[in-house]
């Protein structure tokens, strides 16, 4: 129902209703059930379109039905409330007995406005009964079992029940009620028990208010022994009242003697409060009625809404009567419907029956029986045929109504114009049969599918294609012809597209027949109907295998041809290459490769260059030549090549190398001239750049200060090789058993250049003039020399020799001679010789050499002027001896005492005690003398002894004791007796210093001598050891320096002089630490060869 | 007692001069003994009869400078004479401060030897003697009662025989008495001699 659109009293009315907790229903004054609340609904699972009006008596069981409608008619003629029994069906299809209350609303002048009812579930109650009716069959049972089968059968029942003995004192309640009451677990009222409590005893349980008319009821029922219905409201456990009904009945024996009263109490508090709401609406809704008009008016608005929503739904109803066989309702809008003058009323059947289509016209009488003889529904099409001749289709439902007697009394039924729909569906299948037709004609697959997408329809091509069946085909099952690995992309895409409604296509192998696979492109398109939703799709399905193929191919040509074109442009890149073409008629270049842009420095961006601007970039000298050069390939028709420059717009200049051809066409005429162009910049420059490199070694070779000689040594090296081959390893010794190759080797040098220093060496003015003197500059030293150097080149090593050459004007000069083989890939066609002059190094070495001895003569004398004092002492001694003998001689003879031998042994010791002082003298007198080096053997072991006899009295002096251990045999050395000498002196006087301020006791100093085998070769070692301050590692290495000393008077110079002098013989000087208490200086010499002699 | 023969030592590690040395000096005609170290002559040297040491100064171990001072210290007065072939002046200085006769140089004049060893031993006989001589004194001193040293002392120092026998606290006869026994015990002539006695004794007069 509509609500209508005025006053909030409706429609909250309407919101109270729905939220009641009761099955609410109302009805209009004729009985017309207007509207029923949501738990109806819910209840019967039903919509109100179903149950309204007398639709509902659908819902109802059939026994009671008429006896429901028959009440519902009297009470609607009488005006009294009803209260009836029915039962109803409910959702699940289960019939439940409902007690069923109407009550009618009344306006100021009592007249009947509205009916309300309202329906309560009673099924349980109602199985109670038919449960204690059955009692009633058990009586052969004892009273003590009755009474308990009676409370099991009572605690069974869902409501409170009880019963009384025929006293009418309430001994017994079931649990139900015993909890609610709230009694204690032990009351004896669970248990039947009889308290002797009085027939009113549970009258305090009742509300109030209730008391009276309860116990006045159940003092009848005692009394009459009837059934009795009544109403109250029970206490319960927590204080509070809730309505109940209750029914009583007495539980006779078979002999009619009373055994029980027994009850069932329904819980019928909501449906009283909701009686109770109903009334207190009932009171506000009178007040309202003082609003009559409005009422009306809304009730009448209401009622056009409910046509108007019957008018949109293009639905009507009406109602026939049985028994008259005439409408009694016929909705506004079916009047519309079915065409009939709105105001024209109820139509007559007649009517209806002439609108009626002639063929469905049976179906009126028809449908109506059946649902009069089924008792039920029933649906049915119904076309109308309206005076113009338009078609209207109906579809119908007619529903029986049956008095309480089962009768039938009426026909309800419903219309609703579904032309529209009819005609459209008309329409889609004539426009389908079109679309067909086209299609089966078309020469390509086309289909057709349903919105979601199933395909309803293929072709013949498709079957014919495929080779599938129809059955196959349907639906789905035309994805079975795509290839498996694109099955999935397809559908994807089919479904987007189904989803999105937009055009789709797709391309997928699709199996033909014969099992071969080919391209297929699908198509579809939606097809919509007025409201724009998708209701087909059609699409096409094409081979474009073919088509595949060659796209296929001609892309991977392409992509071949621009491979290659790549390959092109990058060799021509790496290479400096480029190309270009000429149309030879009209003068332009028609190509121009990328290289060339860079070669002669235009700007791709700008496009092929003009044949002008290309000239413009030759060099200015070589234009004319290019010209020309064209100009004579075009007129010979041949190709032509040449070296010309470009001048870029940078300035820099490349070198190009131009190969062009001119090409002809079919006549012979020429057509085109095609180009190469090289960049031969680079060449070019290395070139360059190798003349420059050798021009300058070529001065080097000239300019250098050396004297370098050009040789050819090839045929010195080949007969080495042929040697070599024969295989001579020691050419030394080959060279001494065949003098004659190195004469040979020799004469097979050429002298091939010589540079301006070496031909200043040999003293020539001019290299012809060096060229002329060559076989007298091959002296015997030369050739000497040359043995050496032959070995050292045949045993690939540096030559390095010093020779003594002689110039052209037949002096001599010191030289070292290098000879450095180049590598064998040269063929040693050019060996450079160097010769490096060594007079001067020769004259310095000269002056060095006596520079160094005439050091060594003043260190030597130094020393020796250290020693004067003492070598004076060794003089004094031997003279004081002879005083002392020649005195004594002359006492004795003048004493006239002569013993003639003492004389002659004073006289001897006068003669020996000369020599030795003579001895001291020439010692001295020969480490004084500066005399030049000589090298004779000697024997260490005397030159010690010497020295310690020289230094004896300073020894003393000093109280040094000198300990020596020196084998006699020591090998000989080569060298100058005096300069050793003078060496093992510096060495023994500065022991003897380094020990001046030491403990005397302490003071000693060994000079051992041995041999030693170092380095392989032989050699006497001297070593001199104090017991001094020692020395430090620095101090080491600063004492061999010249001018360096620790002594306060000292020149510094002795150890430096020293060490000189013995690495001119070949030996060592070194100084170490004693191991802490002082230091050892020796001196090592090589032994000579021919020290086992002597 | 008859006096020995002087005896003249020599010490010198070269033995030609050594040999030589000892010839020289006998053929002067005194006796001669010769060491090559100074440690020879510590151990072996008797010296009995008037003599005096030749030295040379550079001898391996103890130089003859360090056998002078061992001398000395040890109380052996024996003159030296040094001679060296190497000498210095701080070297002459000190063995002359040390008590030495006479530094003679290498090679040496006989006649200086020979002077240099007749004065070394006429020194050493004088001091022979002034030695006896004081031990003669000393003798005679030792016979003195305590009281006549005392007395002595006194009368040396010049005090009058009263003022002696006041602090000895004795009588003037005792103390002439005393006087007497001094002079006659230590032979003193006069009481300038026994001032003199006493000064060679070093027994330092009071005050």
């Amino acid at each position: 129902m509509k609500t209508a659109e005025h006053g909030p009293d409706f429609a909250s009315l309407r919101v109270l209703v729905d939220s009641l907790p009761a099955l609410i229903h109302t009805g209009l004054a004729d009985g017309y059930l207007d509207f029923f609340n949501q738990r109806w609904l819910e209840f019967v699972g039903l919509r109100l379109e179903d149950l309204e009006g007398w639709k509902w008596t659908a819902a109802v069981h059939p026994d009671d039905v008429t006896g429901l409608v028959a009440g519902w008619r009297a009470c609607l003629a009488s005006g009294e409330p009803l209260e009836f029994e029915a039962r109803v069906r409910r959702a699940d299809g289960e019939y439940r007995w409902m007690l069923h209350h109407k009550v009618a609303l009344r306006d100021e002048c009592g007249q009947i406005v509205k009916w309300y009812g309202s329906s309560i579930d009673i099924e349980d109650r109602k199985r109670a009964e038919c449960r204690s009716r059955e009692l009633r069959q058990i009586l052969d049972l004892t009273p003590q079992h009755l009474e308990a089968h009676l409370q099991a059968t009572l605690n069974l029942i869902p409501a409170h029940t009880w019963y009384a003995p025929p006293s009418g004192a309430l001994t017994f309640v079931n649990a139900r009620c015993a909890d609610y009451l709230g009694l204690p677990k032990d009351h004896p009222l669970r248990f039947g028990i009889d308290t002797g409590a009085a027939w009113d005893a549970h009258i305090p349980l009742l509300h109030p208010d209730d008391r009276e008319e309860s116990r006045r009821v159940w003092s009848t029922c005692l009394r009459t022994g009837s059934v009795a219905d009544i109403s109250f409201r029970v206490r319960n456990a927590e204080g509070t009242y809730r309505w109940f009904l209750s029914r009583v009945e007495p539980l006779r024996a078979n002999d009619g003697t009373l055994l029980y009263w027994v009850g069932v109490n329904l819980d019928n508090e909501e449906r009283k409060q909701a009686e109770q709401k109903l009334q207190e609406q009932q009171l506000e809704l009178r007040q309202m009625l003082d609003f009559r008009r409005e009422a009306e008016e809304a009730l009448r608005r209401s009622e056009a809404w409910l046509s108007e929503a019957q008018r949109l739904s293009h639905t009507g109803s009406w109602v026939l009567d049985l028994e008259t066989s005439e409408l009694k309702h016929w909705s506004p809008e079916l009047l519309r419907i079915c065409g009939f003058d709105p105001d024209a009323g109820i139509p007559s059947t007649e009517a209806v029956r002439e609108r009626t289509h002639p063929e469905d016209r049976a179906k009126n009488v028809e449908e109506i029986e059946t649902a009069i003889r089924e008792r039920t529904g029933v649906a049915g099409e119904r076309r109308l045929v309206l005076p113009d001749g338009t078609i209207r289709h109906l579809q119908i439902v007619v529903s029986p109504v049956f008095d309480a007697a089962g009768r039938p009394i009426e026909v309800i039924g419903t219309a609703m114009d579904v032309t529209e729909r009819k005609c459209a569906e008309e329409a889609l299948r004539e426009s389908e049969e079109r679309y067909r037709a086209l299609i089966e004609v078309s020469p390509q697959m086309v289909w057709l599918a349903r919105a979601d997408g199933s395909n309803i329809f293929w072709n013949q091509w498709w079957y014919d294609y495929t080779g599938l069946t129809r059955a196959e085909s349907e639906e789905f099952g035309w994805v079975q012809a795509l290839h498996p690995e694109h099955r999935d992309r397809w559908v994807d895409s089919w479904r987007q597209a189904l989803a999105s409604g937009g055009e789709w296509n797709t391309e997928a192998p699709l199996r033909r027949a014969d099992g071969q696979y080919r391209w297929h492109l699908g198509r579809g398109l939606p097809i919509r109907d007025a409201d724009g939703r998708i209701v087909r799709w059609m699409g096409i399905g094409v081979d474009i295998h073919d088509r595949r193929e060659a796209e296929e191919a001609l892309r991977e040509s392409e992509q071949r041809y621009r491979r290659s074109e790549a390959y092109l442009a990058e060799a021509q890149r790496l290479s400096h290459t480029g190309n270009w073409a000429m149309n030879l008629e009209t003068r332009q270049v028609v190509y121009w490769s990328q290289e060339l842009f860079r070669l002669f420095g235009f700007d791709p961006e700008e496009g092929i260059p003009s044949t002008e601007g290309m000239l413009r970039r030759i060099h200015p000298d070589d234009r004319a030549r290019v010209l020309a050069a064209l100009r004579r390939a075009v007129r010979e028709k041949t190709d032509y090549d040449f070296d010309c420059r470009v001048v870029r717009p940078d300035g820099t200049t490349r070198h190009l190398h131009t190969a062009f051809s001119p090409t002809v066409n079919a006549a012979g005429d020429p057509e085109d001239m095609i180009g190469t162009v090289m960049d031969t910049t680079a060449g070019k420059q290395a070139e360059e750049a190798l003349r420059a490199s050798e021009q300058r070694y070529r001065n080097i070779f000239e300019k250098v200060g050396v004297a370098i000689v050009e040789e050819d040594f090839s045929k010195v090296m080949a007969r080495l090789g042929n040697l070599k081959a024969r295989g001579v390893q020691d050419f030394r010794r080959y060279l001494a058993k065949h003098p004659e190759l190195a004469r040979e080797t020799f004469a097979s040098v050429k002298v091939t250049d010589a540079n301006e220093a070496a031909v200043a060496l040999f003293g020539a003015a001019s290299k012809q003039e060096f060229f002329d003197a060559l076989p007298r500059l091959a002296t015997r030293e030369v050739k000497a020399a040359w043995v050496a150097q032959l070995i050292a080149v045949a045993e690939d090593r540096r030559s390095v020799e010093e020779v003594v050459l002689t110039t052209i004007g037949g002096e001599t000069v010191h030289t070292l001679v290098a000879i450095v083989l180049p590598p064998e890939s040269s063929g040693y066609q050019s060996v450079l010789v160097t010769v490096v002059d060594l007079s001067e190094r020769k004259r310095a070495e000269e002056a060095l050499n006596q520079a160094q001895a005439a050091l060594a003569h003043v260190t030597r004398v130094t020393t020796l002027g250290e020693l004067t004092a003492s070598i004076a002492h060794e003089v004094n001694q031997p003279l004081a001896a002879i005083v002392n003998n020649a005195s004594a001689c002359l006492a004795l003879l003048s004493h006239g005492r002569a013993d003639v031998d003492e004389l002659r042994a004073a006289l001897a010791d006068i003669n020996s005690d000369a020599e030795r002082a003579g001895a001291v003298i020439e010692r001295v007198r020969a480490m004084a003398k500066r005399s030049a080096p000589e090298r004779i053997p000697v024997r260490l072991t005397d030159l010690v002894h010497e020295v310690v006899a020289l230094t004896a009295a300073e020894s003393a002096a000093r109280r040094v004791a000198i300990r020596t251990d020196v084998p006699a045999d020591l090998p000989l050395v080569l060298g100058d007796r005096v300069q050793l000498q003078q060496v093992l002196l510096n060495l023994v006087v500065n022991a003897m210093d380094a020990m001046s301020s030491a403990d005397e006791r302490d003071r000693s100093l060994d000079i051992r001598g041995r041999v030693d085998g170092d380095d392989g070769s032989p050699g006497v070692t001297i070593s001199v050891e104090d017991r001094g301050g020692g020395l430090q590692p620095e101090e080491l290495d600063r004492l061999f320096e010249a001018f360096y000393t620790t002594k306060p008077h000292g020149m510094g110079l002795g150890l430096a002089i020293s060490r000189s002098i013995i690495d001119a013989h070949g030996g060592r000087l070194w100084g170490e630490s004693n191991r802490g208490r002082g230091a050892v200086f020796s001196f090592r010499l090589p032994a000579t060869e021919t020290s086992r002699a002597a | 007692m008859t006096e020995a023969e002087p005896t003249v030592f020599v010490v010198d590690d070269d033995p030609s001069v050594r040999r030589s040395t000892e010839r020289l000096v006998r053929s002067m005609g005194f006796n001669v003994q010769t060491f090559a170290t100074a440690k020879e002559f510590r151990e072996r040297a008797r010296i009995e009869s008037p003599s005096c040491l030749v030295l040379d100064v550079h001898l391996p171990g103890p130089s003859g400078l360090d056998l002078q001072q061992e001398l000395v210290q040890a109380g052996v007065q024996i003159p030296i004479i040094f001679i060296t072939g190497r000498g210095s002046i701080p070297m002459s200085v000190r063995a002359m401060k040390g008590g030495a006769v006479e530094f003679l140089t290498k090679p040496t004049r006989s006649r200086d030897l020979l002077t240099a060893i007749r004065a070394a031993i006429e020194r050493d006989r004088a001091s022979h003697q002034a030695r006896r001589q004081l031990d003669a004194l000393r003798e005679r001193y030792a016979r003195l009662t305590a009281r006549e040293r005392e007395v002595m002392t006194l009368v040396v120092a010049g005090r009058l025989n009263k003022q002696i026998a006041s602090e000895v606290a004795t009588t003037e006869r005792t103390i002439k008495f005393h006087r007497a026994h001094i002079m006659e015990k230590m032979e003193a002539e006069s009481v300038a001699d026994l001032v003199r006695i006493a000064g060679q004794l070093g027994l330092a007069p009071d005050h």
